[in-house]
């Protein structure tokens, strides 16, 4: 292989990498994340996996209600 | 500061999201849930570990794996991709004990200079709700989102 096919490879090569980390970088940053659907997980929708939580809540949202601040506006 | 995080898989409707926590006792599968409360337009945040051979939930267990911090950031992620999907959404969580609840509130006031940009939060006081301020004790939370679509 000649000396500027090898400098050519490096060069694509150090793009690739750059451009992955400019990637990755862009990903960590972003706020809303990239989410993979599983429609393997379609049946849990319908079903309260955490039901003491979930009674819990509504307990303390009958007790306390909402913030007047957020329901008055 | 951005902390790393677990990738999501979620349902269609995104109320239910999947991470996988990977730490010193091994990879654990996690679920996570938006579950509808008797007020319209109100979830509980809910989350635990899933069994992947029985598939059986538990809330219960504290897996001490080491990486609350990262587990922690993914639920906040899956925060931002529920309301993004539900903008109209009020979203209460708590802890199952005092001490959960507190490393919530840690989670929040870490991050709050973003979250505040993002979110309006009350934290729930014995007698009701009030804007949430650093460094006070909340036995809960109520987020919503800012700049709805």
């Amino acid at each position: 292989m000649s000396s500027a096919q090898i400098m050519k490879d490096f060069y694509l090569e150090e793009k690739i990498k750059n451009r992955n980390m400019d990637i990755m970088d862009k990903l960590k940053k972003r706020k809303i994340p990239i989410v993979r659907i599983d429609k393997s997980l379609n049946k849990f929708d319908d079903k309260v996996l955490f039901p003491k939580k979930l009674e819990k809540a509504n307990v303390i949202l009958e007790e306390k209600g909402l913030p007047k601040k957020w329901v008055t506006k | 500061m951005e902390l790393s995080k677990y990738p999501l898989a979620s349902s269609d409707k995104m109320l239910t999201f999947e991470f996988i926590s990977e730490g010193n006792k091994g990879m654990i599968h996690k679920l996570v849930e938006y579950q509808p409360t008797n007020l319209t337009g109100v979830y509980n945040l809910a989350f635990g570990d899933k069994n992947a051979g029985t598939g059986k939930i538990d809330d219960e267990t504290i897996s001490n794996n080491g990486d609350s911090e990262k587990v922690l950031a993914t639920v906040s992620n899956t925060i931002y991709a529920f309301t993004d999907k539900y903008p109209n959404a009020w979203i209460y969580a708590a802890g199952n004990n005092k001490a959960r609840t507190r490393l919530y509130r840690m989670g929040i006031s870490k991050f709050h200079k973003q979250v505040k940009n993002d979110f309006e939060i009350q934290g729930e006081l014995e007698n009701g709700w009030e804007d949430f301020e650093l460094g006070t004790d909340y036995e809960g939370f109520l987020f919503r989102r800012k700049n709805k679509k």
